[in-house]
């Protein structure tokens, strides 16, 4: 009743306020064939840009009340054939019942099946599972109706259905919990589902195969992204299924609806959508096999919040500052120089910067200065090797999967790559299409790792696309488009790819047959190549279909290529992609901000896919550059980079940045004596050694990767109490601590005080002077100890075992 | 408050009444509704099991109402309250319980251990609709003495029909809700029937095969029994079902001989062999076994299927056990050691039912075939078809029956067929709705 109130008065207000301002009905019209069929209206009322949903409580008007009747959640149920008007303002919707006297049996494909998802009956995790639940087994969201129909209706002599009273079937006793059901309660009794059901079985479960049309897509609406503002944060969604007779039917009350993140928006089964908390969502529906969706953004009015303008640097800060007034929240304030430093030599080369370059850099006065070291830093070999091993990680770089010398020849290219800055279309040619001898184009070792036609068609789908397509091989893919189609599909672009071991050392040649074709699992069907937005491809016989394969992927129009690589160096970067996870693209895992996004490919596309020129923007911007301290307005974001996202060290990092604080690096087997963490061309190349397992540990222990997947996922970013134990009393960081030819030592020997001592700790390793109190407790402890070189090591540890040092922030 | 008051008006009703909440009667029946499909045996969950008298009175004490037990069903705590995800309990029901604990929550049956399914009174079956609305799945069948009867599994009841031309000869009720195996004794007295209403329970009852009337319901459990077979002397009768367990019962007494549990999965059919002297049984877990009768030892298991199993047969000579099922193989194995001798066929479909008759072996499939093999050497000897009324994919077929030359098959589109197998031709068809 109050709604209704602030809805009268909210129109009557706006009314006065602005003329534009107005209802929009959806659809405008609409035909409605028999008696079971309904029809959800969309109310809208918008006022200039800015719109609220009201199909809840909004005062529908029928031209005659005969032909049909509106229910207050703007739900039309058909009454008699007949045309009439519905009205709403002055928005009006003419609708045609037809049929009404007809027979209206129930469809099991469109009906029963898809009730049956919505019910989450047919779930990956109940009964749609590879085993189904209790001995009965759907197929995944209903993807194969034919074995379900069979399932359902004959298997263990039609026990699941009871044909002489409807009601006691197993398939309505079991979700009412009448009889138990491990799965709990999923169906209430006075449901329209139930009455479905219910309906299905007393007209005879019958399954009608090829009796009737077929479905040719589905439209949600809205369909364009809305912005919804607090607190009229509802949104009701309506889904129209098409069928290739040409009719369309309101399937609002069958499709599945879903919210990509919760904690923003929640949906009922209805398709109301309820904002929780400020940010985007993406609202997906589903229907059958198609999957539609629309990004939501929700917005709250903060108290005392007031935007202070502040200038961008370049077009990121335009874009992301645009996305956080919206969302009210504050960026934080530009980093200190000795923040940004640290941070900045971190992320572009791997390592701590010297005491020597953050001097040098806080005192020079040139405003430019951080755009000059950016550049420098940007040119120096660090960077090349740095990055090229987190290409390594994806491309699996290791021992294991292809082989000892095929590592340092692979992982050279890679550093090769980096260093001149090859363009990035260039570099997936030279993988994707690589053919020839492994000796002599080091690339051909991606078609090792990735042995067959499935695994290199979906490594360079998670790679190149940033699809975990996996899924799609045994069944249509639960959460994407992705379907059993498309994947073999694409995988008939590498189904020729041909690699022979010469038995030269290492030796792998690849190249590509001219034949081979990949057949559906299911239909027998030889696949065309078939790649998303291009369809179905004819290849010449003669031609290489990777190339094929790459000219799309890299060219102009390709929506995913140059998206996936820049959310990819962003979330290098950032500590988080615009798309997260960021090799998980998807229509239900949208990005967090789509023009900021969408202007970073636009702009690698337009440089000519010049990857540094990438980092350089995204460096130079106040968004990279802002600091980590939080204010009171983004206390709460940490998906809208309104501050520098603190974060752990990666293993690598972490174990050069110990071998500079102490003067004794970590020393490898099986590499040049001088060489880094950082510069590890794979993690497995040590001979197995029990004796010094520990150390290998060690930066297991901190998520280094195995690269046995291409996931970037396993590299392990959460911290653990394996790590804290190997940081507290760990050999290696014993040895570290108190190895005699090290920094602290080689000091004390030069019989530096205890004050220039811990001042050159934390220079080496927070890149910072200590502040008066810190140093003051040190020198109190060291002082008071009894063995100096004792509690000098323990000053060490404690530096070390700090969060600012472990953490880059 | 509601709640409370209830309660008050329950016990002031009891005392009025004088009458005592029985076990059996009335606690037995909500805790079999509400709580034994997840805590049984063989699925404890949170390690409770509350399937028969003696589990549960593990779970609490005579006059306190402190356990965790009730707690957990009265608790208004989402999280902790049973049955998970499921509506709570009714007061009534709770208060069934409360009563029931607070006399002192004693037993009012026989034996502590018998599954509560055992305990609840046997009901009268509801009544069958005199005119079925729609057709029922004919999933058992057996011919009456000397082939004048057709005897097929209704709704609540059995029905008997007229093998030559398909008359409604009788209705027998008070059955389960469906039949999925009908057995009559050697002498042709009685009718035994596994029936059971599907995931809710399941009985074997004995009619007098003469009057209908109901001589034993010798077991009772809580999902339906799927096959039942007497001896060749008829002083046994063994059946099996969803539980995988096989039972013995000696018909005389009707007391339990026997009870073995080896299938993990349901029992789908049993076979006796000419001396009485084993049972060879077929289950979903892809074996089939073979059982001495006297000791209920195992003799062999045949793990050749690689899906259910659904039929299965002793060859005459004692020897060989014939066995099919999903995968559409018939595989003759040897009755001592389990190992395969012969593939003796393949079918494109499942095969649901495998029988001996007169005339040899028959094998039906869900694809609507049913094979006659020689029974020597099962070379395959002909083949009758099933099509649908309407000329969609064939029927399923869900049971069959043997008497002389006489075959009679029932299909889940709620069909009868007889054919003739010595012309080979169809001789009646109609359909088993009264």
């Amino acid at each position: 009743m109050t709604r209704f109130f602030l809805l009268v008065f909210c129109v009557l207000s706006m009314a006065a306020v602005c003329c534009q301002a107005g209802w929009e009905l959806y659809p405008s019209e609409f035909t409605l064939r028999g008696k079971r069929e309904a029809l959800q209206l969309i109310a809208t009322w918008r006022d200039g840009d800015r719109v609220a949903d009201h199909t809840r409580g909004a005062e529908y008007v029928v031209a005659d009340p005969a032909v049909l009747s509106v229910s207050r959640d703007g739900m039309v149920r058909p009454r008699s054939n007949g045309v009439t008007t519905i009205r709403l303002g002055e928005s009006t919707v003419k609708v045609r019942v037809s049929g009404i006297q007809s027979p209206a049996p129930v469809s099991f494909r469109h009906e029963t099946l898809p009730v049956l998802s919505r019910l989450g009956c047919s779930a990956g995790s109940c009964h749609g599972s590879p085993h189904g639940k209790g001995s009965f087994r759907l197929s995944l969201r209903a993807f194969d109706p034919a074995l379900d129909g069979l399932t359902l209706v004959s298997e263990e002599l039609g026990r699941r259905t009871n044909p002489i009273e409807p009601d006691k079937s197993l398939l309505l006793l079991k979700p009412t919990t009448a009889v138990s059901h491990e799965g709990g309660k999923k169906l209430d009794k006075e449901s329209e589902e139930y009455a479905l059901l219910r309906s299905w079985i007393a007209e005879g479960a019958a399954l009608r195969k090829g009796e009737e049309s077929t479905c040719t897509g589905i439209e949600i609406y809205p369909s364009e992204s809305r912005v919804l503002h607090f607190p009229d944060a509802n949104q009701q969604f309506s889904v129209q299924a098409k069928f290739s007779d040409g009719t369309r039917r309101d399937v609002t009350h069958l499709a599945v609806f879903e919210s990509s993140n919760t904690k923003v928006a929640e949906v009922s089964r209805q398709g109301l959508v309820s904002g929780v908390e400020r940010g985007g969502v993406a609202v997906i529906a589903r229907y059958l096999e198609f999957i539609e969706s629309t990004s939501l953004t929700f917005v709250k009015k903060i108290d005392g919040f007031e935007w202070a303008d502040r200038k961008p640097a370049n077009y990121i800060d335009e874009h992301v500052y645009r996305k956080l007034r919206q969302l009210q929240f504050a960026p934080s304030q530009q980093s200190e120089d000795l923040e940004f430093v640290r941070r900045v030599y971190l992320d572009v080369t791997g390592q701590l910067p010297s005491a020597e370059a953050v001097g040098r850099f806080v005192e020079d006065r040139d405003p430019g200065k951080r755009a000059l070291l950016i550049d420098t830093l940007l040119e120096s070999e660090d960077h090349a090797s740095f990055w090229a091993q987190k290409w390594g990680d994806l491309l699996r770089v290791s021992k294991k999967q292809i082989g000892h010398a095929s590592v340092f020849k692979f992982s050279r290219w890679l550093v090769n790559a980096v260093s001149s800055n090859m363009r990035y279309d260039e570099f997936a040619r030279e993988i994707l299409t690589a053919r020839g001898s492994s000796l002599v184009y080091p690339a051909a070792n991606y078609y090792r790792a990735a042995g067959n036609t499935f695994d290199a068609m979906e490594t360079s789908a998670q790679l190149f696309l940033g699809s975990r397509i996996q899924c799609a091989k045994c069944h249509n893919h639960p959460f994407e488009r992705w379907t059993q189609d498309n994947y073999y599909g694409l995988a008939a672009f590498f189904n020729r790819v041909e690699r022979k071991k010469t038995g030269k050392g290492e030796e792998l040649i690849v190249y590509s047959r001219q034949d081979g074709e990949v057949s559906h699992p299911a239909t027998g069907e030889t696949m065309k190549p078939w790649a998303p937005k291009a369809g179905e491809m004819e290849v010449e016989q003669s031609f290489d279909r990777r190339d094929v394969f790459t000219e799309w992927l890299t060219g102009e129009d390709n929506p995913f290529f140059a998206q996936v690589e820049a959310n990819r160096i962003w979330a290098y970067l950032l500590g988080r992609g615009i798309v997260e996870p960021f090799d998980d693209f998807r229509d239900t895992n949208p990005p967090s901000n789509p023009p900021l996004l969408k202007a970073l490919a636009q702009d690698f596309r337009q440089s000519g896919y010049d990857r540094r020129h990438l980092l350089r923007v995204i460096l130079n911007s106040n968004t990279y550059q802002a600091t980590s301290e939080t204010n009171q307005f983004n206390r709460d974001d940490g998906t809208y980079f309104s501050h520098y996202q603190p974060r752990m060290l990666t293993a690598e990092q972490l174990v050069d940045a110990l071998g500079v604080v102490t003067g004794r690096p970590m020393q490898f087997e099986g590499v040049p004596p001088e060489l880094r963490a950082t510069e590890l061309p794979a993690p497995d190349l040590k001979a197995h050694n029990r004796g010094r397992i520990g150390e290998v540990e060690f930066m297991k222990v901190f998520g280094q990767p195995e690269r046995q997947t291409i996931c970037e996922c396993e590299r392990g970013d959460e911290s653990s109490l394996g790590q804290a134990l190997q940081m507290y009393n760990g050999q290696l960081i014993h040895d570290m601590i108190t190895a005699k030819d090290g920094h602290l030592h080689q000091w004390i020997r030069e019989g530096l005080n205890e004050e220039e001592i811990v001042r050159k700790l934390y220079v080496s390793a927070l890149c910072r002077p200590p502040g008066d109190k810190e140093l003051a407790l040190h020198l109190q402890y060291i002082r008071g100890a009894e063995n100096a070189t004792t509690a000098l090591e323990d000053t060490l540890w404690i530096v070390l075992n700090k969060s600012e040092f472990l953490f880059q922030h | 408050m509601k709640r409370a008051l209830t309660f008050l008006a329950f016990c002031f009703s009891a005392l009025a009444s004088g009458e005592v909440v029985s076990f059996s009667r009335e606690v037995a029946p909500i805790l079999q509704r509400q709580c034994v499909a997840c805590h049984k045996e063989g699925k404890a969950k949170g390690k409770y099991r509350l399937d028969t008298y003696e589990q549960l009175r593990k779970e609490l004490e005579p006059g306190d109402l402190e356990t965790e037990l009730f707690h957990r069903v009265t608790t208004d705590d989402e999280e902790e309250r049973m049955p998970v995800d499921a509506d709570p309990l009714g007061d009534q029901e709770i208060n069934v319980i409360r009563r029931w604990i607070v006399e002192g929550a004693s037993y009012d049956g026989e034996d502590p251990g018998a599954l509560l399914s055992a305990i609840i009174p046997l009901r009268d079956h509801p009544g069958a609709p005199s005119s079925y609305p729609r057709p029922l799945g004919v999933t058992a069948m057996v011919f009456g003495p000397q082939g004048q009867k057709l005897y097929t599994g209704g709704y609540h009841e059995i029905l008997v029909w007229d093998p030559n031309g398909g008359a409604l000869l009788d209705r027998i009720p008070n059955n389960g809700q469906r039949s999925y195996g009908l057995a009559l004794s050697p002498d042709g007295n009685m009718l035994a029937a596994a029936t059971g209403d599907p995931g809710q329970a399941g009985e074997v009852r004995v009619f007098d095969a003469k009057s209908g009337r109901v001589l034993a319901t010798p077991f009772r459990g809580d999902d339906t029994l799927l096959a039942v077979g007497f001896s060749p002397d008829g002083r046994s009768l063994a059946f099996g079902g969803v539980d995988g367990k096989l039972r013995l019962f000696q018909t005389e007494t009707w007391t339990e001989v026997l009870a073995v549990s080896s299938h993990s999965d349901w029992l789908t059919a049993l076979n006796w062999n000419r001396e009485g002297s084993q049972i060879a049984t077929a289950s979903r877990d892809k074996t089939a076994k073979v059982y001495e009768v006297t000791t209920g030892k195992r003799v062999s298991t045949f793990s050749g299927h690689s899906e259910a199993v659904r039929g299965i047969a002793f060859h005459s000579n004692g020897k060989e056990v014939l066995s099919a099922g999903d995968h559409g193989h018939l595989f003759a194995w040897g009755s001592e050691s389990g190992k395969k001798i012969a593939d003796r066929a393949k079918f494109d479909n499942p095969v649901l039912r495998f029988m001996e008759g007169p005339g040899g072996f028959f094998a039906t499939t869900s694809g609507g075939v049913i094979a006659q093999f020689h029974a020597e050497n099962q070379k395959r000897l002909q083949e009758f078809k099933v099509v649908s009324e309407t000329g969609a994919e064939a029927p399923t077929i869900s049971s069959c029956a043997c008497w002389e030359t006489l075959l009679a098959v029932g299909t889940l589109d709620g069909r009868v067929i007889i054919f003739d197998t010595e012309t080979g031709d169809q001789r009646t068809i109609f359909v088993a709705k009264p």
